[in-house]
């Protein structure tokens, strides 16, 4: 089964430094064991919010906005997308994240369709 | 006379890159850019010492390249157009003090476009984007003077002849492109970091040089991870540069280094920017270089260094760089996590191809010490020594051979 991981970066709440060097160990042991255990199909940063372009219509003409659709202090910082075995596997991987203040993450799966049609 | 022309290196990095870049964007013609500019350097070494640094040394630097870009235009008959659009500039910008776009991003990519060599693409970065003269360039390349100027020469006629365009690259070789500007800052920050010519053991004006690059560039594009991967990279090089040597300028290993030496606030904030990056996922050469440094910036002792995460680091740069050389380091990390006889396999396969590479037979040797084999480990040690031209990595592999006992065997 695919998830996509989605890391949700509160930039408001990104201040406080507190153990960078726990986290530094905890956060590159995370993605070396998913990826040795080749559950990893990609991950990646998105491109920051002001790189957005979002694409709405009115009637049937398309109409092209800078920015994102949502306005939030929230931002998608990166995506990791997991081929594991259940959706248990894959909310414990999402819980196994280093926790840190400012981020959260969220679990979406990926519908079968999507990727068996590809 | 120092006074002078410390201001004017000071000056021509923050204004020569951005003037050679505003330069060829107006006239459309980078040789002439940069010649002018590095005209106008010349001119200021040559007049500021006597003549004292001007009180707006920036503007100085702007009018006089403008007027050398004149001087050169009047030259050639065919380049009349040209010389209006520098009058426009003139008009539009005011004679002294324009805000020029900074373009600076523009000119590393055109710097380092692949159809260049690597030398070439170093080169042409130090005199047109750090507006370092030819001689300094040659110096710093242990060259002499006219084969610099000869190499720029043709770099610059290379830039000419394949059109290369005057703008950041989009689309699907973007990333790739990046990647040839970052690589040749990294090949310029370990060329001075540890020098491999015969007089200078570290140059650190390169090393300079290649940090400034980094932090325009993070500067620039402060989202991209392999950007500030790069410069967490020397950051976490640099904090450790006050055990790396000791009172005699010899050279002291990681492993023997005092880390008490290591400068700790710089290693904690380079943490938290890297750990940023590391959380996006986006896991490339330098972030992974990065954080493989910062394992061992992290570590208590050589002891406790952990060799595991080192080698899971290693087998993603594996993964993104097929290179002997990152092989060659992965083996080592290897032998540590898992003993000696493990890296002497992993080492097997790439004796061919590393055979001219001093640190390959500096590492078997490290390996076949581990396994009490010192005889073998002996005559990779005098192998590793025939091999390096760097005096101080010479006199480190000399005090190996003596302490070993077996010296003169």
């Amino acid at each position: 089964m695919k998830y996509a991981l989605l890391i949700v970066e509160d930039e408001a709440e990104l201040s406080s430094l507190s153990d960078a060097e726990r986290e530094f160990q905890e956060i590159v042991r995370w993605f070396a064991d998913l990826r040795g255990q080749r559950k990893v199909i990609a991950s990646g940063r998105l491109e920051s919010r002001k790189a957005a372009r979002t694409v709405s219509w009115k009637e049937r003409t398309p109409v092209v906005t800078d920015g994102p659709f949502l306005e939030a202090k929230e931002t998608i910082a990166g995506v990791v997308l997991l081929d594991v075995e259940s959706d248990a596997a894959a909310l414990g991987i999402a819980k196994s994240w280093p926790s840190r203040r400012g981020y959260k993450i969220e679990v979406r799966p990926i519908s079968q369709a999507t990727y068996e049609g590809c | 006379m120092k006074d002078a022309s410390q201001a004017l290196a000071a000056y021509a990095r923050d204004d020569a890159g951005r003037l050679v870049a505003s330069l060829t964007r107006s006239l459309g013609d980078f040789d002439l850019a940069e010649e002018s500019v590095q005209d106008a350097i010349v001119e200021a070494l040559r007049t500021w010492p006597d003549g004292g640094v001007p009180d707006k040394p920036g503007a100085w630097l702007r009018v006089a390249a403008r007027r050398k870009a004149t001087d050169r235009l009047r030259r050639s008959a065919t380049q009349q157009r040209h010389l209006v659009e520098l009058a426009e500039l003139d008009v539009a910008g005011g004679a002294a003090g324009i805000d020029v776009a900074d373009d600076r991003l523009v000119l590393l990519f055109m710097c380092c476009h692949p159809t260049l060599s690597r030398e070439a693409q170093l080169a042409l970065i130090l005199r047109s984007v750090l507006g370092l003269t030819t001689a300094q360039v040659a110096k710093a390349f242990l060259i002499t003077e006219p084969t610099m100027a000869k190499r720029i020469v043709r770099a610059k006629r290379k830039v000419t002849e394949a059109r290369i365009p005057f703008e950041v690259p989009t689309g699907a070789d973007a990333q790739a492109r990046l990647q040839e500007v970052l690589t040749s800052v990294y090949v310029m920050f370990n060329e001075g970091y540890l020098s491999a010519g015969p007089e200078h053991a570290a140059r650190t004006d390169l090393v300079d040089d290649a940090v400034w690059l980094a932090s325009l560039l993070t500067r620039l594009l402060p989202d991209e991870p392999e950007v500030v991967g790069l410069q967490c990279l020397f950051a976490l090089h640099r904090a450790r540069d006050p055990a790396r040597f000791d009172r005699q300028g010899e050279i002291v290993l990681l492993k023997d280094q005092d880390r008490s030496l290591w400068d700790r606030a710089a290693i904690e904030a380079t943490l938290g920017a890297l750990n940023a990056a590391l959380r996006t996922g986006q896991h490339g050469f330098f972030l992974c270089q990065a954080a493989i440094a910062a394992c061992h910036a992290t570590a208590k002792s050589w002891d406790e260094t952990d060799w595991g995460l080192i080698v899971d680091l290693y087998d993603r740069l594996c993964e993104l760089a097929d290179s002997p050389v990152v092989h060659l380091n992965r083996a080592i990390a290897l032998s540590h996590r898992d003993g000696g006889e493990v890296g002497l396999a992993e080492l097997e396969p790439l004796a061919q191809e590393l055979d001219a590479y001093h640190l390959f037979h500096a590492a078997r040797a490290e390996m076949l010490k581990q396994l009490g084999r010192d005889r073998e480990a002996l005559a990779c040690e005098r192998r590793a020594l025939q091999l390096t031209a760097n005096p101080a990595e010479r006199r480190l592999l000399e005090r190996r051979l003596a302490s070993s006992g077996l010296y003169g065997e």
